[in-house]
């Protein structure tokens, strides 16, 4: 295989851990929460996907987008809002059980084995670009991503509700005391993630074709480590972090041993632990919840 | 009908009384001046107003609606802004997004832009420095952003803890500068200061507030003459060296 399809594979396979990334270092950045039930906001969205097989696809994403968009409201409004002025550790443990929940509600209906859906196989055919062959997935996911981040970069740093965002992460207090909704600001936060979340839901289950209750945990858990890599808190750190663990991912994929594949992930692990011992503060250093994109 | 009328607040930390069974008022447009020392309870008070610190017991009235269970966003669409001890400016965006987010629940663009060309023009050090961010701004530029920023809101009661703390004496002859041009325009001003000497200038009464419970309440001309003021602030034995009545200029 040639080093530019290589490089075309890993930077499809980094976009999308750039994308949860960025999902999780959005809610971390305007409330302080690492939100675990992200991976659910993920599960959830392809659940729909299931249920509504058969489906026209446009009309499939906007019934995922709205199912998810309410759901992370909800988890928002229901539980994260009760515990808004919760040490950072309390709201990690409330995310973490409700995400747990989530999963072991889908346990109870769906089982735990997993279900497969055939949506969009178009997109996982090949195309051929000057010679190269490369999986129409991996284009869309390199485009998504680049939209996506390229989007949130102009609403965070050149809109209403970019710049009150920014107030509420800094100083809620004094943002409310100017007369910002934080509790609109902070479910426009949660809407957006949500967006991310399903964008990653849809190309994902497009890709794959298959579905278990647990497979969003474990994108979030790779996601987390993405924005702890980057620098939790910056999100062109997030960005940055998902691409480099996705990357490694590839690499780690094509060029080790057949013997040691199934070990994949703890080499990840592995580097990532000697990023932090070298870089306990991630790649990108911020000083406080949020810096300028 | 008084523009704020506070009863009886009690105002509890934990185990800490913060606020003792306060009663005050401000009329409209009137500047009323708060002093009192270290710990005496007037941030507690501003921001019970403004909403952040819920009481224990007492009401507060504006324009004689009660507040009670009003919300700090809602309290600032009622015309009640504060400029906060330490200025609290958004030091991560820029001068001009902090005005901006000074006129959130505002929907007129074209009077917000209008709105911040005045700012610019009241405190022309803010025009020159509108890109930067804020948390580069020396101590005297962060208090006339917080200032400007809380008038992006159109308030009609502007409360102002502390505005003089740690400013040069020039600088903070700009900030009273505005508070007097604020006071020509009706805004109705709670002042809360230990520089009592600064704050009586502009005011047209005063309270003097200790440990959660009021002092003395009166002309600041008045209580000036009484050396009230520096026992209040400096206790009894410190107020003779301190200063004595009769070296306190005052100008009502
Ligand atoms: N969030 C809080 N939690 C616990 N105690 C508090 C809190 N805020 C204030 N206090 C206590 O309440 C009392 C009044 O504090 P407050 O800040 O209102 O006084 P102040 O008059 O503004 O003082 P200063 O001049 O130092 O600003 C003090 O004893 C203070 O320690
Ligand atoms: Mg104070």
């Amino acid at each position: 295989m040639n080093a530019l399809q290589m490089l075309i594979d890993a930077a499809s396979v980094g976009g999308l851990y750039a994308l949860t990334a960025l999902g999780l270092g959005l809610i971390f950045g305007v409330i302080g929460l690492v939100n675990f039930a992200y991976g659910e906001y993920i599960m959830v969205g392809a659940y729909v996907l299931l249920l509504t097989a058969g489906v026209h696809w446009p009309f499939a994403i906007l019934a995922v987008l709205i199912f998810v968009i309410l759901f992370a409201l909800a988890s928002d409004w229901l539980v994260f809002r009760q515990v808004r002025r919760a040490q950072p550790e309390t709201l990690m443990i409330v995310s973490f059980g409700l995400s747990f929940m989530i999963q072991h509600l889908y346990v109870v209906l769906f089982g735990s084995l997993t279900r497969t859906v055939n949506f969009l196989p178009e997109i996982n055919r090949s195309i051929e670009i000057g010679g190269l062959r490369v999986a129409g997935v991996s284009i869309l996911q390199i485009a998504a991503t680049i939209i996506l981040t390229t989007a949130l970069a102009l609403v965070i740093n050149y809109t209403k509700i970019g710049y009150q965002m920014r107030a509420v992460s800094e100083n809620p207090r004094m943002a409310r005391l100017v007369g910002v909704n934080s509790n609109r600001i902070v479910a426009a936060a949660f809407a957006i993630s949500a967006v991310l979340a399903v964008t990653v839901t849809v190309l994902f289950v497009a890709q794959t074709g298959s579905m278990t209750p647990f497979f969003g945990v474990s994108l979030t858990m790779i996601g987390f480590v993405a924005t702890v890599i980057g620098g939790l808190g910056s999100l062109p750190g997030c960005a940055l972090g998902g691409f480099l663990v996705g990357a490694l991912t590839t690499l780690l994929q094509m060029m080790l041993p057949s013997h040691l594949q199934p070990f994949r992930e703890a080499f990840v692990f592995a580097a990532v632990i000697i990023v932090l011992l070298v870089r306990p503060q991630g790649l990108i250093a911020v000083r406080s919840a949020w810096e300028r994109v | 009908m008084n523009h704020l009328q506070i009863d009886n607040l009690t105002v509890v930390y934990g185990a800490v009384r913060a606020i003792a069974g306060i009663s005050i008022h401000v009329r409209q447009g009137e500047t009323v001046a708060l002093i009192g020392p270290n710990g005496a309870g007037k941030t507690s008070l501003l921001f019970t107003v403004a909403g952040v610190v819920a009481p224990r017991s007492g009401t507060i009235k504006v324009n004689d609606r009660d507040l009670a269970g009003m919300s700090a966003e809602a309290r600032v669409a009622n015309g009640i802004s504060v400029v906060p001890e330490n200025r609290e400016v958004f030091t991560k965006l820029n001068v001009h997004e902090n005005l901006l987010v000074g006129a959130s629940l505002r929907k007129d663009r074209a009077a917000i832009q209008a709105d911040t060309d005045r700012m610019y023009t009241l405190f022309p050090r803010l025009a020159e420095r509108r890109q930067h961010m804020a948390g580069f701004l020396s101590g005297g530029e962060q208090q006339m952003l917080a200032i400007a920023r809380a008038l992006m809101a159109h308030p009609k009661l502007l409360m102002l803890d502390e505005p003089s703390l740690g400013l040069a004496p020039v600088v903070t002859d700009k900030v009273y500068e505005a508070i007097g041009e604020l006071k020509k325009g009706g805004t109705s001003i709670l002042l809360v200061e230990q520089n009592s000497e600064r704050a009586f200038a502009v005011s047209d009464r005063a309270y003097l507030m200790q440990a959660g419970r009021l002092v003395a309440e009166g002309a600041p001309a008045q209580l000036a003459q009484d050396g009230i003021v520096e026992q209040t602030l400096f206790g009894r034995a410190a107020a003779r060296i301190v200063g004595t009545p009769n070296n306190i200029q005052v100008t009502p």
